[in-house]
């Protein structure tokens, strides 16, 4: 059972479904969440992760604006959910103090906001992302 | 491995206290534990149980943690596409052709292209099981380890393909 809850720690509905059953693990739940519903935002999490199964092939056939733009959102939005995970797993108050993971989640979002505006100039006002790669696997 | 990193030492060990029949007495509000349990635990000085070292690699937490670090690896890639795209003044062409001038060796190339091409394919079949996973569907022992094979076999095809063929 703590198997499977350390397996699928985002699965938010399963593990819930778990924890009625066992009341003593109440308290993972607790201290492994905060407030509020997670789940729209693990939903949206693998609506973003499914779409760029089509959106970067799609973005690499077709490399034009409407293409280079959903996959510099996707990719952005999917980096960010997959740093920020990173960044809660390792980056622990209990293991390295409180200022750290702080500082990380910070790094996390400044890093998301310097991406998807870095990606849009370059989709802007140079080659475009898609065919930036292209580009590159010529070489 | 990724779980077992996930949990982390005192993951395990809450997670086995609260498993254990001693958790029963426990009352809702008290459990959390304080930072007083973690200071107490400590003062005891028990020998640290080995962790990640004990593990005899396997499929399964061997392709866990490769999904995450082929993640990292391809967001350096994009983090530093982006930042680049803010901070140089050129444009892209200009920088290929700069390469192309440097005469850069294939020996280089070669290995960066299927570096990059094994990390994008490897999380994009993996990311397609994870996806499966989500809908409930290939938990079983058996399952986990044909898929995994799968995804080995796909992600090295499709890196050859994509580093000699295009």
């Amino acid at each position: 059972m703590s198997l499977l809850i350390r397996a699928m720690p985002r699965t938010a509905l399963l593990r819930a479904s778990i924890l009625k059953s066992q009341p003593c693990l109440s308290a993972l739940a607790k201290r492994e969440s905060s407030t509020g519903n997670h789940t729209p935002l693990w939903t949206a999490e693998r609506a973003v992760s499914a779409a760029l199964i089509g959106v970067t092939p799609l973005a690499l056939a077709m490399p034009n604006p409407a293409t280079n733009f959903l996959l510099s959102l996707a990719l952005t939005a999917h980096i960010h959910w997959g740093m920020e995970a990173i960044a809660v797993d390792y980056v622990r108050a209990r293991v390295v103090g409180s200022v750290l993971p702080k500082l990380a989640m910070g790094a996390v979002y400044g890093l998301s906001f310097a991406t998807l505006g870095g990606l849009m100039y370059f989709n802007f006002t140079d080659v475009g992302l898609a065919n930036a790669i292209l580009m590159f696997w010529k070489l | 491995m990724n779980a077992i990193l996930r949990g982390g030492v005192y993951g395990r060990c809450l997670t086995r206290s609260l498993l254990s029949s001693q958790c029963v007495p426990l009352r809702a509000s008290s459990s959390i534990p304080s930072e007083a349990f973690f200071e107490k635990q400590k003062a005891l000085k028990r020998p640290l149980s080995p962790h990640l070292s004990i593990y005899k690699p396997q499929l399964t937490t061997v392709l866990s943690i490769s999904h995450r670090i082929s993640g990292i690896g391809l967001t350096a890639v994009v983090y530093g596409m982006a930042i680049g795209a803010l901070a140089s003044k050129g444009q892209f062409p200009e920088c290929i052709a700069a390469i192309q001038a440097a005469h850069v060796s294939q020996a280089i190339i070669i290995p960066t292209k299927f570096l990059t091409s094994s990390a994008f394919f490897f999380h994009f079949y993996n990311g397609i099981r994870h996806l499966c996973w989500d809908m409930g569907l290939g938990f079983t022992i058996k399952e986990l380890y044909l898929t995994g094979k799968i995804v080995v076999v796909l992600s090295a095809v499709s890196a050859a393909y994509a580093t000699f063929m295009l």
